[in-house]
This record gives structure tokens, C-alpha cells and sequence, in this order.
């Protein structure tokens, strides 16, 4: 782990001397209010879209509604991320970044697989449904 | 090491960074047991007071700030030297 | 055994630091609490993948529009979103060194997070008096379980703030109470993350369903 390879000899020494010296080199970046209200914006208008989307009933056809405020939510989910959770690829050397794309990587396995393989079990092994007794004699 | 040349370090050592002793983690593995055994068992008395119990020792636990100590550069020298002694006392 | 290993450059093999090469207190404890958000969001995922694939069986129970509440799930949302927006402002108000300040802004957040388990509570009690328990069906029981470990983060990241506050006002916002604000901030605002998948989710996509 290198994320500390900046700390200089000095800033050691005096992290010697001081038992408990300050949050520098943590590699963390901060927000600022600029930052925090533009994510504010943009998360109330990406909420208030879906929800006046379902509750107004504006799109007749819900196979067409769905899709969409589904793209708000990952829009939305993408702006915490950028705004409130300061991610980019430079924090922590990189590893944050890499543990979320690995969660990320695991998320879509484990929801697509299991709606996947579920789906197919409902459809195909409903009992009574493609076995049919005499269809196999 | 030794096969590739790899030198003993006879100076240069620092004080070594070392986290305290705590009781917090053996204390609350040992509330954790009671707390899977109710609940297996559906003794929800002492389900509810040691997860209370978990909680308040957690919580206590966040009140203890002096977590670090520094093992002092003079007491890893006299330890690396002493060792070096006793590694050329055998050769 | 006398041939000197050396590196692709030529330079000598280095078993050990030579360089001074210091962690500070609280280095890693940014990306281990990350690490363990992620390991959270596993927890979320699998719940989710639930109420996916068992969210449609009503089991001839209530279904989503017969039991949601949109206006009350707007306002718990519009709750946590405020939430978010005022823990962002302690956390600047922090940077500065203004504690008084930092505690204000927390104890707003605390407020604001607080309305969201509670309009929770009521939401699960109307439903379990209707009759919608989850013993009801598979969509309710996945319903529950979704929902409620999310309101319980929320419980949980509320008694974390008043513990964090009380020890603030201790201590004042010396380095280890810096790093536990920042931790803080990180999960609550991964709280706020998750509720966006299961408004979208669970209410939106329920009512349409």
C-alpha cells in the first residue's frame, strides 16, 4: 500500500514527536459548497422526475415508464457518487475506485444472474405447465 | 534473505507504531455468543439485553481515544542489538 | 549461493523500507470504512435481487398500489435528501474549524434523518394493522426485509451522529473526531445512495408493476 509515499522525512519526524498527527495524506478529496449544491440540484430534479412521472401517470404505458425512471435512479445514484461521495480515480491511490468497481462487477452478477436464472425457473418448471404427463408417454 | 545477500540492519531503527490492548473485541464476541444462542433458542430477554449490551459497549468503546503507543527507538535498539549478539555469539 | 540478485534496472534487491515511511493515525481508516460500505452494498444487492425475483408474488394479497403511500415516500425522500445537503454543510463548516457550527449542521441532519425511520414506522404499522404482515406473502416478507434493513441503517447512523456530537462537544474537532465526521458523511450519504434504488425500485417500479 503506497498511498503515503508523499510523507516526507520531516512531516515524519514530526509525526514522531506529535502522537497523533493530523488527517494529512489521507489522499481524501472534500467537497465544496459549490460542489454540494450543484449535486443538490441535480438529485431534487432527478427525484422529482420519476416521482411525478408515476404519480401524475404522464406516460400511458408502463413498459415505457419503467425503463426511464430507471435511468433517472442510476443517473441519480452516479451524482451521489460524483457530489456527495467525492469519488474519482485519484483518492486513496486508486483503491477505492477499484473496490467500487469490483462491487459494482459483483452487483450486476448477483442481481442480473438471480432475476435470470428465477425468471427462467418460473417460466419453464411451473408445474402442470410444459410437463405434461402424456405428452411424454 | 540470507541466500540473496540480504543484510542485517545493525541502525537507522525508529520508534515502531503499535495499536493498545482493548478489551472491547473479546467483550463483545462474548455478547455476540449470548445473542446467537436467544435467538436460536428464542430467548428474547437475553436477545434484547445483549444486543442492548452489544450496542453500549460499542458505543463505550468510541469514548476511548488513547488507541496508539509508540514502542520508544531506544527499547528497538537495545532489542535489535541484543539480537545481533546473540546471531554473531553463534557463528 | 553467491550470485548478488539483482533487479531488472541493476539495483539491489530491497527486503525492507530504507526510507523513513510513515502511516499517519488514521491513513487507512478512510478506505478501510469504504471497503466496508461496499461490503454493505453486497448486502443491499442481495436483498434486492430478493425482491426482484419475489417482489410479484402477492400471493392474491395486496399488491404495491393497494398498499403505498407515494406522497409520504416523497417526503421521506425529500427528507433524506435534505439530509444529505446539511451533512455536506457540516462537513465544510468542519474544514473551517467552526465547531459550533459543525454541531448546528449535525444536529439538523440528525432532525431530517430522523423524520425518515419514523415515517418508516408508521408506514409498516398502517400496513401490518391492514393486515399486510410479512408473513402475508413473498412480495411483502422481501418488501420488509429491503425496507426495514435500510431504515435500520438509518436508525444506526442516527446514534452514531449523537454519539460523534456528544463527543465533539467533549473533545472539540481534534484529528480523531475529524476522520469519524468524514466516515460518517461517507455512509450517510451511501444511505441516501441506496434509497435511491429502492424509491426507484420498490415504489416507483411497485406502483407501476
Amino acid at each position: 500500500m503506497s498511498t503515503n509515499d508523499h510523507v516526507t522525512p520531516a512531516h515524519a519526524a514530526q509525526a514522531h514527536a506529535h502522537p497523533n498527527p493530523g488527517v494529512a495524506g489521507d489522499g481524501h478529496s472534500h467537497g465544496t459548497r459549490k460542489s454540494y449544491l450543484t449535486g443538490f440540484v441535480l438529485s431534487v430534479i432527478l427525484t422529482a422526475i420519476p416521482f411525478w412521472l408515476v404519480m401524475g401517470n404522464v406516460i400511458a404505458d408502463s413498459m415505457i415508464t419503467t425503463p426511464v425512471i430507471m435511468a433517472f435512479g442510476v443517473a441519480q445514484i452516479l451524482v451521489h457518487m460524483i457530489y456527495f461521495l467525492h469519488m474519482n480515480t485519484k483518492s486513496e491511490g486508486g483503491w477505492t475506485m477499484m473496490a467500487a468497481i469490483f462491487t459494482i462487477i459483483v452487483v450486476v452478477i448477483a442481481l442480473s444472474g438471480s432475476l435470470w436464472v428465477m425468471y427462467h425457473l418460473n417460466t419453464n418448471m411451473m408445474p402442470g405447465h410444459t410437463m405434461d404427463p402424456a405428452s411424454l408417454m | 534473505m540470507k541466500k540473496r545477500n540480504a543484510q542485517r540492519p545493525v541502525e537507522g531503527f525508529r520508534a515502531i507504531h503499535m495499536p493498545r490492548n482493548t478489551r472491547a473485541g473479546i467483550v463483545l464476541a462474548g455478547l455476540s455468543v449470548a445473542l446467537g444462542f436467544a435467538l436460536i433458542w428464542y430467548m428474547w430477554w437475553l436477545a434484547a439485553l445483549s444486543f442492548v449490551g452489544i450496542l453500549a459497549v460499542a458505543i463505550f468503546h468510541t469514548f476511548n481515544y488513547d488507541r496508539d503507543f509508540y514502542i520508544p527507538v531506544e527499547d528497538v535498539v537495545a532489542a535489535e542489538d541484543a539480537r545481533t549478539q546473540l546471531l554473531s555469539a553463534g557463528k | 549461493m553467491s550470485t548478488k540478485v539483482q533487479t531488472v534496472d541493476g539495483d539491489a534487491v530491497a527486503f525492507y523500507d530504507l526510507d523513513p515511511h510513515e502511516h499517519p493515525a488514521h491513513g487507512s481508516t478512510m478506505l478501510g470504512f469504504w471497503l466496508y460500505l461496499m461490503s454493505d452494498c453486497l448486502i443491499f444487492a442481495t436483498l434486492f435481487a430478493i425482491y426482484g425475483v419475489l417482489g410479484g408474488n402477492f400471493a392474491a394479497g395486496p399488491s404495491p398500489a393497494d398498499l403505498f403511500n407515494l406522497p409520504l415516500v416523497a417526503v421521506s425522500t425529500g427528507a433524506l435528501l435534505l439530509s444529505s445537503i446539511t451533512y455536506g454543510f457540516a462537513m465544510l463548516e468542519m474544514e473551517q474549524n467552526k465547531q459550533g457550527s459543525t454541531q448546528l449542521w449535525l444536529a439538523i441532519t440528525g432532525v431530517l434523518g430522523a423524520v425518515f425511520p419514523g415515517l418508516t414506522l408508521y408506514e409498516f404499522y398502517h400496513m401490518i394493522h391492514e393486515g399486510a404482515v410479512p408473513q402475508r406473502s413473498a412480495f411483502l416478507s422481501s418488501f420488509f426485509v429491503l425496507v426495514g434493513t435500510h431504515a435500520l441503517h438509518v436508525t444506526f447512523g442516527i446514534i452514531w451522529l449523537v454519539t460523534l456530537m456528544v463527543q465533539i462537544g467533549q473533545r472539540g474537532l481534534v484529528p480523531a473526531n475529524q476522520v469519524r465526521v468524514q466516515c460518517l458523511s461517507m455512509f450517510w450519504h451511501f444511505l441516501d445512495v441506496i434509497w435511491i434504488g429502492v424509491f426507484t425500485v420498490v415504489y416507483l417500479m411497485g406502483m407501476l408493476r
